[in-house]
């Protein structure tokens, strides 16, 4: 019940000169706007923003150098092995080509220091004779020094995935939680203003202060990228935009986290620790894990099996042909019989090649459905489902390491069809196909051998497969924000 | 107008906080809620403030329920607390401009906050000084400012002068008596019972989460107000008061 009124006597006091009265009122969106201006002061006065973009666009940066350095070498090294076979194709005959190895080169890639994905480490050159006596050869042309101690791609995803989660980390585990012990949270709150209204500025101030310096670091970075000379096409730009977008939302779902963690945690210590914890499960325990898994329940044959694999060829060969196979005779011996024996011994020799080129197809699948595997178990993590996203977008990572397998297996049928054809032209050549000494002893013309060019992934093509990912990565950058604006408007003011 | 209508609030552990208050505090009035630690102070100023959900009652700040119109009544109400720390990097300024915004002052805002911590008795040279240089009695005087410049016709204030040294407390309590003097209501919550009969008009005691006592100021004239609450403190005469 309440009380019956008394009248009161009078006290001793000051005199204040001002009476004052309330203000005229602020609109939800000035609510917002106050907030997001005050906690942007507060974060940019801050050691912990400073130190944080400074390492931000210095990383960009250095991963600029160290990419065009790399550009560099590889652009260096393909030059040269493209006029050895030049040197290698002068004045030699169509019967000799058919013994030489055709390199299908992958060129060097331009965004490598905006998604590496592994292009520095998957082989870049391809090489394939006609001759199914010759058997190809998968290497990397600038391999560096593998003694020099390995350590992760510097790039932009590098920057995305470590250090911009880390920032985000830094500089939001104490928005909700510092305020709450200090008394800020509660006196904020008293203000006729939403919950909501505090978390949207919070959120945009954080948001902004990662990703301002994320997308100064990406500018400089291309400059620099483009001053030490990779030519960079209208395509790669618009990739590269593609990628600082995808930085600026990983930005915002980084500072998510981070509000989350802050609004649940009873201090600003524990807030802390469990943002450094969930970082280092999604950096790194997630992906390694991932890897072992792939590795356990995704197993591909050793080299000792594809080698019995191989041998088991040699036989099947040895019995389907029953000893008729590897029968070459004297040319003008076999010109007798027009060739009958030799035209046996090179279709078991071609069948042979099919049979361990199929083996050798297989082993790199299994190789790749290993690593996509590993892609995929990692894709828990949302720093790995950010490489990937990334990585899809630009054509980079396993795809392009595949669509190169696949496109340098489709320029060898290109090559034998134009060595047929020119071997058809002569008359005096036994035509059979493709063995040196049983061909055309014409000089051929190099230019009239193709070259391989790679095609890269189109932007259409990358936001086509990436749409899924993005769909995914939508969905948990939604949910994370339902639940870290819940979770705020249901905490402990102080 | 302060005003509790058997308010009360139980945790979700069961703990009673705060069991059915009555109080109404009036323009021009100073009630000083009385109690030792953990006897419901601060839930009751919570409850006021909308950041917990009353479990029987009603809390009203001029009339407006606070659980029904939390923004509303919060237009209505400052608040101040010891545990303010405020934002230690920002000036006394900078932090009052902020505060001033957020009460939807607009305009010359830097001029009117001038003129609050002028009021409060800051010194000028601290105006642009980091609130981290400050003492804890010259952060309490930026509260009153903002409070001052948020111009709510009620104030709650809890254990404002908790932490004080004796000068920086009866400054506070001078300018607390002026803000009674412009017609503000004014609910605070003390542990010193020496404090509360210089401060209030009125008073009532808190004992886990009852009120067990009310008096008012021609009342205490006559009666050992140290006494009652001590004995009540040490639960002696529950029941036997009011």
């Amino acid at each position: 019940m309440a009380e019956p009124m008394r009248d009161l006597p009078e006290t001793d006091s000051a005199e204040l000169a001002v009476p004052w009265t309330g203000g005229d009122g602020i609109s939800s969106r000035g609510v917002v706007t106050t907030v997001l201006r005050h906690e942007i002061r507060l974060l940019v006065g801050s050691f912990r923003f400073r130190a944080s973009a400074f390492l931000l666009i210095a990383l960009m940066a250095l991963a600029a150098v160290t990419a065009a350095a790399r550009y560099r070498g590889e652009t260096l090294a393909q030059a040269e092995a493209v006029d050895e076979y030049r040197r290698r194709l002068a004045g030699t005959t169509i019967d000799h080509v058919v013994e030489t190895l055709h390199p299908a080169i992958r060129p060097p890639w331009a965004l490598a220091l905006v998604a590496d994905g592994g292009q520095t480490a998957t082989p870049d050159v391809h090489g394939q004779a006609l001759s199914a006596l010759i058997a190809p050869e998968l290497r990397r042309l600038h391999s560096g020094n593998h003694r020099l101690p390995a350590s992760e791609p510097l790039d932009w995803l590098f920057v995305i995935r470590v250090v911009l989660s880390l920032c985000a980390f830094l500089l939001g585990y104490n928005a909700m939680c510092g305020e709450r012990q200090t008394g800020a949270l509660k006196l904020l709150l008293s203000y006729p203003i939403s919950r909501w209204q505090v978390f949207t500025g919070k959120l945009l101030a954080l948001w902004s202060c990662l990703a301002a310096p994320f997308v100064a670091g990406a500018v400089f970075s291309l400059l620099i990228a483009a001053g030490l000379g990779i030519p960079f096409q209208l395509q790669d730009l618009v990739k590269a935009g593609l990628v600082v977008l995808l930085g600026v939302w990983a930005a915002a779902f980084f500072a998510l986290v981070a509000l989350l963690v802050s609004s649940l945690a009873r201090d600003s210590a524990t807030s802390l620790i469990i943002l450094v914890w969930l970082w280092v499960t999604a950096v790194i325990v997630v992906p390694a894990v991932s890897g072992l898994l792939a590795y356990r329940f995704h197993p591909i044959p050793t080299e000792g099996e594809i080698g019995r694999e191989m041998k088991a060829i040699d036989q099947r060969i040895a019995q389907e042909y029953a000893g008729r196979e590897g029968r070459w005779r004297q040319p003008e011996w076999a010109a007798t019989d027009d060739f009958a024996w030799e035209r046996i011994s090179a279709a078991a020799e071609n069948r042979r090649f099919r049979l361990k080129e199929e083996v050798r197809r297989r082993w790199m699948q299994l190789k790749v459905a290993q690593a996509r595997l590993a892609r995929d178990l990692a894709s828990l993590s949302p720093t790995s489902l950010i490489q990937d996203l990334a990585e899809r977008l630009t054509g980079s990572g396993l795809w392009r390491h595949e669509s190169f397998l696949e496109q340098a297996r489709a320029f060898r049928p290109v090559l034998a069809e134009r060595l047929r054809a020119l071997d058809a032209r002569d008359p005096a050549s036994p035509h059979v196909l493709f063995f040196s000494g049983w061909l055309s002893q014409r000089p051929v013309d190099p230019e009239e051998i193709p070259r391989f060019t790679f095609r890269e992934r189109s932007v259409r093509q990358g936001l086509a497969t990436a749409r899924p990912v993005l769909w995914l990565f939508a969905l948990e950058t939604l949910a994370l924000a339902a639940a870290s604006l819940f979770f705020f408007s249901r905490s402990d003011a102080g | 107008m302060i005003e509790a209508i058997d308010l009360s609030k139980r945790f979700p552990n069961g703990y009673l906080a705060l069991d059915a208050l009555n109080l109404r505090v009036e323009p021009g009035e100073i009630y000083c809620l009385l109690g030792a630690k953990g006897a419901g102070k601060t839930t009751a100023i919570d409850l006021f403030l909308g950041f917990t959900e009353p479990t029987a009652g009603r809390a009203r700040i001029n009339g407006i329920d606070v659980a029904r119109e939390p923004l509303r009544a919060k237009e209505k109400v400052a608040y101040l607390a010891d545990t303010t720390a405020f934002y230690r990097r920002l000036t006394a300024l900078e932090n009052l401009e902020f505060f001033a915004r957020l009460g939807g002052r607009r305009g010359s805002t830097r001029h009117e906050c001038e003129m609050a911590l002028r009021e409060v008795g800051l010194p000028e040279a601290a105006f642009s000084q980091r609130l981290s240089q400050f003492s804890p009695g010259m952060v309490r005087k930026v509260g009153v400012a903002a409070a001052l410049i948020k111009g709510a016709p009620a104030l709650l204030l809890d254990e404002p002068l908790s932490g004080l040294d004796p000068k920086a407390a009866a400054e506070l309590v001078e300018i607390l008596a002026a803000l009674r003097d412009q017609g503000k209501a004014l609910l605070v919550t003390l542990q010193d019972f020496f404090w509360a009969r210089q401060l209030a008009d009125r008073v009532g005691v808190l004992q886990e989460g009852r009120q067990v006592l009310t008096r008012n100021r021609e009342e205490l004239r006559y009666e050992n107000l140290e006494k009652l609450y001590l004995d009540y403190m040490r639960g002696g005469l529950r029941g036997a008061a009011s």
